[in-house]
């Protein structure tokens, strides 16, 4: 019992490669990408190798991915991933992908792609940018339905959050071009998701091309093991989605732990300030302010 | 129906590399046996090229309309993979699928609930779609149970009602369906559904799913 204790937890420590840059989802919720691109690329990288190999009738479609920042503080101000930048062992893997879900490739058109980020953008409620008062940002919607679309540099998207639900979208472009909605793409995500879990419109398991056997973290694993290192210039900076940019006459507030607007500045969201280091909650977090006039 | 694939798997995949057993079963299909045209159809399926794909379809036709229900369910399934997402696209698919529901077929149910749910659909059509989920689920097809419970959470086609949703995703975790595993350990995890913050559960459920996951590999 004891040798196997052992066994697990030198498992758990083994190092699979080194990050140049710390990953996290303090910010997640404002456009941090730094805990979620390096997923996406992991779940996007190992759909087009499958899909090359065995999915000949859908090589002409480009592959995207979708993933969530499961940890976004719902329990409080220890309840992010915080990856520390330096040796990536197996264990942060696990911060970084929360549960033991397995991959899953859908095949959806861009239509079905607007759908999709509309709901994920339930995360917010809606802002009036004439209120003097304060708005909180983030509405109820749990963050592991938050997904974050994602692909080979080339989707970008903004989220306008003075709009109501299901008309936040916009600007929504794939290379450069408005996303066609009849366009068809495969989209990496994970069994929960394409098998309609969180309701997604559309997404029912029927759309599925590819169930893999394989979980979303051992893909995360087996890319930063193959990448060896992992660096904020490829793997952690581009952001596909900001905020929609407008003036607010009242603060526009959320949730994080404590003391950290400056990592919020390095990991490229402008206009965060902390407004009060405690909110009250007794759950170690900090009410911070984002100026979405600077988005 | 959920087993009908993962038990053919190891079987499919010897077939593929068996050209004679292959021959036999393309023989039995031609003769217009269901059994043999549904495993022949699912050795196409692992087959790459169009060739393979619209001999799949074609084979399934001839034991659909031979009136084998399970075929029909393939073809339906077979032609919504084929189609682009748009509503008129998925009539061919719709009309096998659902002479496969009315011959009870759980899965072909639980397909045509799913049409009847998608996002651009009247409401009436809606609860129809909520109606074969529940006829579906009664009948055993864990991923109804589950979509049932989605539906029912979310309002979605019926009133909504989250003690109903939560039971049905229980049903389909007991079936070890990892899906509604996963929902469980979420809604453990974050207090949903009406159940107490409790990681402890969370993280059982997640292990659970993982297993299951595992087990069907």
């Amino acid at each position: 019992m004891q040798a196997e204790h052992q066994g697990t937890i030198t498992y758990v420590k083994t190092p699979i490669g080194n990050s140049d840059f710390r990953l996290s989802t303090y910010f997640a919720d404002v456009g941090d990408v730094t805990a979620i691109q390096v997923v996406n690329q992991a779940q996007a990288k190992y759909v087009k190798a499958y899909g090359a190999a065995n999915l000949p009738q859908y090589a002409a479609l480009p592959v995207l991915s979708v993933s969530a920042p499961f940890k976004s503080g719902f329990a409080g101000g220890g309840d992010y991933t915080d990856v520390a930048s330096g040796p990536v062992a197996i264990f942060n893997a696990a911060d970084l992908y929360q549960f033991a879900n397995t991959i899953q490739a859908v095949r959806v058109n861009g239509a079905d792609i607007k759908a999709w980020l509309e709901s994920a953008a339930k995360r917010f409620n809606q802002i009036d940018a004439t209120k003097t008062t304060a708005q909180a940002l983030v509405s109820t919607f749990p963050g592991y339905n938050f997904d974050v679309l994602d692909g080979d540099a080339n989707v970008r998207y903004e989220i306008d959050v003075t709009q109501p639900v299901g008309s936040r979208i916009r600007n929504l472009s794939y290379n450069g071009a408005p996303m066609d909605p009849a366009a068809m793409f495969i989209v990496a995500t994970n069994n929960y998701r394409a098998s309609g879990g969180g309701s997604f419109p559309g997404l029912d398991g029927s759309k599925t091309i590819y169930a893999s056997p394989d979980s979303n973290r051992d893909t995360l694993i087996g890319y930063v093991k193959a990448a060896q290192s992992i660096a904020k210039s490829s793997n952690g900076s581009d952001r596909s989605w900001h905020f929609t940019r407008v003036a607010t006459a009242g603060p526009v507030t959320f949730t994080s732990a404590p003391g950290l607007a400056a990592l919020a500045a390095t990991d490229g969201v402008a206009g965060v300030t902390q407004l009060q280091a405690d909110d009250g909650s007794g759950k170690g977090l900090a009410v911070y302010q984002i100026d979405l006039g600077v988005q | 129906m959920q087993a009908h694939r993962p038990a053919s798997a190891a079987k499919v995949a010897a077939w593929l590399h068996d050209a004679a057993a292959e021959q036999a079963l393309a023989i039995h299909a031609a003769s217009g046996e269901a059994e043999a045209s549904r495993a022949y159809a699912l050795l196409l399926e692992h087959r790459p090229g169009a060739a393979a794909a619209s001999m799949r379809i074609d084979v399934l036709e001839r034991a659909a309309e031979a009136g084998d229900a399970l075929a029909a369910t393939r073809l339906g399934a077979a032609l919504l993979a084929l189609s682009n997402g748009g509503r008129a696209d998925a009539l061919p698919a719709l009309r096998w699928l659902e002479r496969a529901a009315q011959a009870g077929v759980p899965e072909a149910m639980r397909r045509v609930g799913m049409l009847a749910l998608q996002p651009a659909n009247e409401p009436a059509e809606a609860s129809r779609g909520v109606a074969w989920l529940r006829r579906a689920a009664e009948a055993g097809d864990s991923a109804a149970m589950f979509l049932l419970g989605n539906a029912l959470r979310a309002g979605h086609g019926a009133a909504a009602d989250e003690r109903a949703a939560l039971a049905w995703y229980e049903r389909a975790a007991d079936a070890e369906y990892p899906p509604a595993l996963h929902a469980l350990a979420l809604a453990h995890a974050h207090g949903e559904l009406g159940l107490a913050i409790d990681a402890a559960k969370s993280r059982l459920m997640d292990h659970e799913a993982a297993e299951a996951l595992a087990h069907a590999r």
